[in-house]
């Protein structure tokens, strides 16, 4: 059951896919979502380093939230170069696309911050 | 630099008159010597002893000592006497080079460093983590795609407003630290957060990074050849190419961090002289190579030929120059050690026996006897010679985490061949030990079993070629009891 109707926890999946690659020779990425929804993403638990898959260019991490999410804040920060571009989705369990960006670094560090 | 004092006290087997000529660690174990500050007692040598000793980082170790016997009744350690070396002085100095501490050293250095620069990259901006930034995109209908579109904007806003003045029509990531410094100014904490503030430290971020980012790359460069990973992630590395290695760091920079902080524990506790230097797991056999050069010297009194006449000094000496290799296989706790080298040497010839002066009596029915144990030699004092050593060792260790408390027990098996070039004497030792850790503190007690067998003997020589002896020692180190200069 959804955290957004405020029945327990629920679970998100980060995904940053870079679809023709990094422009560096390790690419770092950390981040989350405000899951105890006191306006801060600043705990281990919320702030949590991305992990490389068996797919080529594909890092995801994945939180339990304790708050709704619907208008969860959230912020994840990447270093995979400048020019590269980027897709980032989150999802919650179930399927549900809360969030989905993307662009192409203009900085060797981005960082995207929203509401879901 | 460790200073340490150790006391090597003892019972019974000392060999008196002889000089000794054993290697800098014949008083314990082949490959765990005695360091930093030692109280040691042992059935075999009653000696005060001074060490120094060092690993650096570099890879270079050394030891270096000087000992003299411990006089039974005064309980003092003479080293010199009427400005000569004390009788039974000895000193010995180990120099050499450490492959896996240079290797050690480099890798866990240049961990902390890479650690550092990806905290800095992976840190979440405050802005970001109090909402000050989706705030901002949700302010200006940004598309919330980050610092992307936050910057598409600045340079809308700025070619705006700029499009007049030429060369600053476009906004350039070179304006970013003029842009920072006025709109910082902006920050005065105030609940509305206006954007002039936000895009300061946005702009002071951005320039942290972009400065930070280069040395990340600088240090990835630097990466070393020889990779120490935890054995997990060995496998895992051979799969890889060299270009794919430094991701692989990269997701798993805190186990290896900390895998490097085990070995790291490991060498310490070794230079404590309580565990052997093994590291465990490691891709690579270990090696160390070691320069051994000890000098021994004796003085005694002797009686020569004749008990009657007046006892003469007798100088003995003992000068050792040899290598020592260590061979540290990829088995934890194992370790395989070759000695080989010269040995100069001049020896008193003296034994011990007992002289005795009979105390006159008026009555022939009673008499009596004043008897003291001296040392004595029929002939003249031998010839100096040269022969030479080699010796071999394997030593294995138990390792646990090398925490306060444990004791760690270990078996050793020790071999060789002394006297090569000449009167050959074949040697062998079994030790059993344990040695306990707790703080800064290794002790050590352990139980040898010493064999040597007379390869060569004259043909006027008879009885057994066997000679069986045994060794208890008891011990500890005490880390920096001297302090460190």
């Amino acid at each position: 059951m959804s955290a957004a109707k405020g029945c327990g926890m629920s679970k998100l999946k980060f995904t940053l896919r870079l679809p023709k690659g990094s422009n560096s020779p390790i690419v770092l990425a950390a981040g989350g979502a405000d899951g105890d929804g006191n306006g801060q993403i600043e705990t281990e638990k919320e702030v949590e380093a991305f992990k490389h898959t068996a797919e080529q260019g594909v890092w995801v991490r994945e939180q339990e939230v304790d708050a709704p999410t619907q208008g969860m804040l959230f912020a994840v920060t990447f270093t995979v170069g400048a020019g590269v571009p980027w897709r980032l989705t989150i999802d919650e369990s179930g399927g549900k696309v809360l969030f989905e960006g993307a662009s192409i670094t203009v900085f060797p560090t981005e960082t995207v911050s929203f509401f879901l | 630099v460790r200073a340490a004092v150790a006391l090597l006290v003892a019972a019974g087997l000392a060999l008196p008159g002889v000089a000794s000529g054993e290697d800098g660690q014949g008083d314990s174990l082949t490959v765990l010597p005695w360091s930093t500050a030692s109280l040691v007692v042992s059935s075999k040598d009653t000696r005060a002893v001074l060490q120094l000793s060092d690993m650096t980082d570099c890879g270079l170790r050394w030891t270096g000592s000087v000992s003299a016997p411990l006089d039974s009744d005064s309980r003092v350690a003479a080293f010199t006497n009427n400005r000569e070396l004390g009788s039974g002085f000895k000193a010995t100095l180990q120099i050499g080079w450490d492959r896996d501490a240079k290797i050690l050293a480099a890798q866990a250095k240049w961990v902390h460093e890479v650690e550092a620069l990806v905290t800095a990259l992976t840190a979440m901006p405050i802005y970001a983590a109090n909402g000050r930034l989706a705030r901002f995109a949700t302010a200006n209908k940004l598309p919330s795609q980050g610092d992307s579109a936050v910057w598409s904007w600045l340079q809308k806003r700025w070619t705006s407003s700029h499009a007049t003045e030429g060369t600053l029509s476009e906004l350039k990531e070179s304006d970013a630290a003029t842009i920072a410094a006025a709109t910082e100014a902006a920050c005065d904490g105030s609940v509305a957060e206006p954007p002039g503030c936000l895009l300061g430290q946005w702009f002071t971020v951005q320039e942290e990074r972009s400065k930070t980012y280069p040395k990340l790359l600088k240090k990835i460069e630097e990466m070393p050849k020889d990779l120490i990973l935890p054995d997990a992630l060995l496998d895992e590395s051979k799969k890889l190419s060299k270009a794919e290695l430094p991701q692989l760091v990269a997701d798993h920079l805190g186990e290896i961090s900390a895998y490097l902080a085990t070995l790291q524990k490991e060498d310490a506790t070794a230079r404590l002289g309580a565990a052997m230097v093994t590291r465990p797991a490691r891709a690579h056999a270990g090696h160390v190579l070691l320069g051994d050069v000890a000098f021994s010297v004796d003085t005694k009194s002797v009686y020569g030929g004749d008990l009657s006449t007046e006892a003469t000094k007798t100088i003995a000496y003992d000068l050792v120059l040899g290598v020592d290799y260590s061979y540290l296989p990829t088995v934890a706790g194992l370790s395989v050690n070759f000695r080989g080298g010269m040995e100069r040497s001049r020896e008193s010839g003296a034994e011990e026996v007992e002289r005795c002066e009979t105390i006159d009596s008026d009555d022939p029915a009673v008499s009596g006897k004043d008897c003291t144990d001296v040392l004595f030699r029929s002939g003249a004092q031998p010839d100096a010679e040269t022969t030479g050593y080699a010796r071999g060792a394997i030593t294995y260790q138990l390792h646990g985490k090398l925490n306060d408390g444990e004791v760690l027990p270990g078996v050793e098996l020790r071999g060789g061949i002394d006297g090569l070039f000449g009167t050959r004497v074949g040697n062998g030792r079994l030790s059993l030990f344990a040695t306990p850790l707790k703080d800064d503190t290794a002790g050590r007690f352990g139980l040898a079993i010493d064999a040597s067998y007379a390869i060569d003997r004259g043909p006027m020589e008879s009885g057994t070629r066997w000679t069986i002896t045994s060794l208890v020692f008891v011990g500890a180190s005490f880390k920096d009891l001297l302090g460190k200069p």
